[in-house]
């Protein structure tokens, strides 16, 4: 080492870090290990991506159900070629003939009775409360 | 502190102590603030870069290859930092102006610096050299790197360094016998 070595040596700027300097830098270091590993950000960004995702599956979900009842005349082409699906329309058709029936009748029933309440109506009308008294 | 005695350590924080890392920062702090601080000429963002390059290395001590020195692995964070931050800054100081890099030198509190003429010349003809001289002359003299681990700080051959220190000695030499003599 010669002169020039030492004389730059000795031109190293010295100074004293600060004396908290260690204590400061391991706070930070330990801080993100002690704080709370609860969030309000985190638990409100997680309930929003569950909610999200229930939506998402809904809407993707509650059109093909509705399809699958209404189905495209293709899908019914498709559908007579077997013969479990033939069967299955068919007695789908008797059950809606059946339904219909029912529901004439009950009409029937229904206007029948309309007709009887009605005539009785008239005939309560006829009877007021001073007869009744008498 | 030996390699062992740093290795142990180092897997002691990688299992879950995370205030064994505290050794390590007591043993590297001092160095690690004035090679920023001949770097930066400025002691807080010093300090400030130095806390971060600590905070990275304990974040990324998963990484760390043991091959080499821990310090040499921290040094080359911190330089990455300090040159981030120069970069960042250039527009407010620029780094290698001489006559900016004089002020801190003359406004510095070690009254030992200012008094002594030759420590004043040689720190101005430090300043000079090119920014990877002025880096060789730092880790060689001041922080007392081998020109191995020069060569791993700043990612070049060890000739290269060797190079460097040599040129950056003549440098000085013309100037202070331009200056003295």
């Amino acid at each position: 080492m010669d002169r020039l070595d030492e004389q730059i040596m000795a031109a190293k700027k010295q100074y004293t870090p600060n004396k908290d300097f260690v204590k400061t830098t391991m706070n930070r270091i330990n801080a993100p290990a002690k704080q709370p590993r609860f969030s309000w950000f985190k638990t409100l960004a997680f309930s929003g991506a569950a909610l999200a995702l229930v939506l998402v599956a809904t809407f993707v979900f509650m059109p093909k159900n509705t399809t699958d009842e209404t189905s495209s005349p293709s899908d019914k082409t498709a559908s007579t070629n077997s013969t479990a699906d033939s069967s299955s329309s068919q007695s789908t058709n008797q059950a809606q003939t059946e339904a219909q029936k029912a529901s004439d009748e009950l009409s029937a029933s229904i206007a029948e009775l309309d007709k009887e309440v009605g005539s009785y109506t008239v005939s309560y009308s006829d009877t007021s409360l001073d007869n009744l008294n008498q | 502190m030996s390699k062992e005695d740093e290795k142990e350590i180092i897997t002691a924080v990688l299992e879950g102590n995370s205030e064994a890392f505290g050794v390590l920062v007591e043993r590297y702090h001092k160095g690690l603030c004035i090679y920023l601080f001949n770097i930066l000429h400025d002691e807080m963002q010093a300090e400030d870069i130095a806390q971060e390059a600590f905070i990275r290395a304990f974040d990324r001590l998963a990484t760390y290859n043991s091959d080499f020195s821990f310090s040499t692995w921290l040094y080359k964070i911190a330089r990455n930092l300090s040159l981030r931050y120069l970069e960042t800054n250039r527009a407010h100081t620029p780094d290698y102006d001489v006559s900016m890099i004089e002020m801190p030198l003359a406004e510095s509190a070690q009254d030992s610096l200012q008094k002594d003429e030759q420590t004043n010349a040689i720190q101005k003809a430090i300043a000079t050299l090119k920014p990877e001289y002025q880096e060789v002359i730092n880790l060689y003299y001041w922080s007392e790197k081998s020109y191995e681990e020069i060569a791993q700080i700043l990612d070049c051959p060890v000739n290269t360094v060797r190079t460097w220190l040599y040129r950056s000695k003549d440098m000085i030499r013309k100037e202070l016998y331009g200056q003295i003599g």
